[in-house]
């Protein structure tokens, strides 16, 4: 993982948008990933009342994923660092925490483009040659 | 008998990679150059989905030599002639070993092998080995890709290996079926079949080793084989691996509820502390530092922004952000030791992305 974000052209007629630990940053543009390499994000399935599809922008293993709805959203993650995205959003949308209890209110997410980043706990080492326990 | 051992699927991140993207990369990479819109129409973006979904029906014969041919030279035309299935990860890598001698006929091969036969114990080639770590962690959407483990364990053919590969495996069959009389695709029937049946395969001069699918596999968001209160793993044999975010748990801390009973004096002195630090986050952070107790370094004064604190654990002293989520739930996230203020810590956590663009932010929910 890769990640420095200080220099992003940060578009300031728009404010960030946090909700729980996913955060969403306002930029003009994305030409501080030049020559990063992307990869498409696949969407869920057709929201088959409103046509709106959803884009996971953060994934919960017990499926409270946090969800952006919208009818116009393109998106691409950096191959590298699957916990930053690049999202255009072409129509408002909204973002959604799909959970019944403990649930992050919606936030609506104004058009333009916007990095979504999520939080990572850096403090902790995961690399390590080990042993695989088997029963 | 020649010995050497050939990794079936050495090279299947380089085809993938030329298979698929060649065109999605060059669209994408110059929407990112900032050449134009993100993606110029919709059209076009659609397109490149399709393509990246193994939808496409774009094949030329070169695209298709590019695939076959360094499949075709260095299983078939070194000869192996037979397929031998594993229903658990043990045999499978004790007899895919047994093919490798000493007398080395593929450099490039022998080392590769080397790599991922050898360290197949460790936890980062057996995550190769089972396939999906790497390319699940380039892909967000854990969501779709567990959806690809349910189709795996419905036992339908679907993919070997690297997902890289994929959408060239979902081709497959359109490709066997548009070129049914192509030399390569009628010598490799039999090796196609079994490698889009199975979890991973690796080819020695004995035998193509074929390991079985898990019944199923678990993992976290960052593509860890994960499970909080369960096996991670099954194999097909019916063996476990037993891990919580990647690290492997030893009898007795396997559930949740065994993990709970533990006291917070022996949590803390688990080894590695790579071990421990996951348990304490199942655990509680706030428990743990609760217990144990804790100095505060640099509090803002503001509940959601939170505070940086540090708490003495064995082994040394380990600093925290601690916070308020939005829904009002205490939060303690470990953060890195030189990290003195508040503002520090939301940055670290962010990516770098600098404070004052995440507290001005619409507001925190």
């Amino acid at each position: 993982m890769n990640r420095n974000l200080k220099d992003l052209a940060f578009d300031f007629s728009r404010r960030s948008i946090l909700q729980g630990d996913v955060a969403l940053i306002p930029v003009e543009n994305f030409d501080a990933f030049e020559g990063r390499r992307v990869e498409p994000v696949l969407f869920r399935a057709a929201m088959p009342d409103d046509g709106r599809r959803d884009l996971i922008v953060a994934h919960s293993e017990t499926g409270h994923n946090h969800v952006l709805r919208s009818e116009n959203v393109e998106a691409v993650v950096i191959a590298d660092d699957p916990s930053t995205l690049l999202i255009e959003v072409h129509k408002e949308g909204q973002l959604d925490h799909l959970r019944e209890y403990d649930q992050h209110e919606s936030q609506l997410v104004p058009a333009g483009r916007w990095v979504v980043q999520r939080q990572v706990d850096t403090a902790t080492t995961t690399e390590q040659e080990v042993r695989v326990w088997t029963d | 008998m020649p010995t050497g051992i050939l990794p079936v699927m050495t090279n299947r991140s380089d085809i993938a990679q030329r298979l698929i993207s060649r065109e999605m990369r060059q669209l994408l990479a110059t929407s990112i150059r900032g050449q134009g819109e993100p993606f110029p129409t919709r059209l076009e973006y659609m397109r490149a989905e399709r393509i990246a979904l193994g939808e496409g029906t774009d094949l030329d014969a070169d695209a298709l030599f590019e695939i076959w041919d360094p499949l075709y030279r260095r299983t078939w035309q070194k000869s192996c002639p037979g397929i031998v299935f594993h229903d658990g990860f043990e045999t499978f890598i004790e007899d895919a070993r047994a093919g490798v001698g000493s007398a080395a006929i593929d450099e490039d091969a022998d080392s590769q092998i080397d790599t991922s036969i050898s360290g197949g114990t460790h936890l980062e080639n057996l995550s190769a080995l089972l396939s999906p770590r790497q390319p699940m962690k380039r892909n967000p959407s854990i969501g779709y890709l567990n959806s690809l483990f349910g189709d795996v364990r419905r036992g339908d053919p679907l993919f070997v290996g690297s997902l890289n590969m994929y959408p060239a495996i979902a081709r497959l069959p359109h490709i066997i079926e548009h070129n049914a009389n192509d030399r390569y695709i009628k010598a490799s029937r039999q090796w196609l079949r079994a490698i889009t049946s199975v979890w991973e395969a690796v080819a020695n001069y004995n035998a193509l080793h074929v390991l079985r699918r898990p019944r199923f596999v678990h993992i976290d968001p960052n593509c860890q084989l994960h499970n909080d209160d369960g096996p991670a793993l099954e194999f097909a044999n019916g063996r476990h691996v037993w891990m919580l975010h990647g690290q492997p748990l030893p009898h007795g801390m396997r559930t949740k509820a065994e993990r709970h009973a533990l006291p917070v004096s022996e949590i803390v002195t688990l080894q590695p502390f790579e071990l421990r630090d996951v348990v304490c986050a199942d655990y509680g952070w706030a428990r743990i530092a609760d217990t144990l107790g804790m100095v505060i370094i640099d509090d803002s004064g503001d509940p959601g922004w939170g505070a940086v604190v540090e708490v003495w654990m064995p082994g040394g002293p380990k600093r925290f952000l601690d916070a308020e989520c939005g829904t009002g739930r205490r939060v303690m996230m470990p953060i890195d030791d030189g990290i003195d203020t508040v503002n520090e810590a939301q940055e670290a956590l962010h990516g770098g992305v600098p404070f004052w663009m995440l507290r001005t932010a619409v507001r925190r929910t």
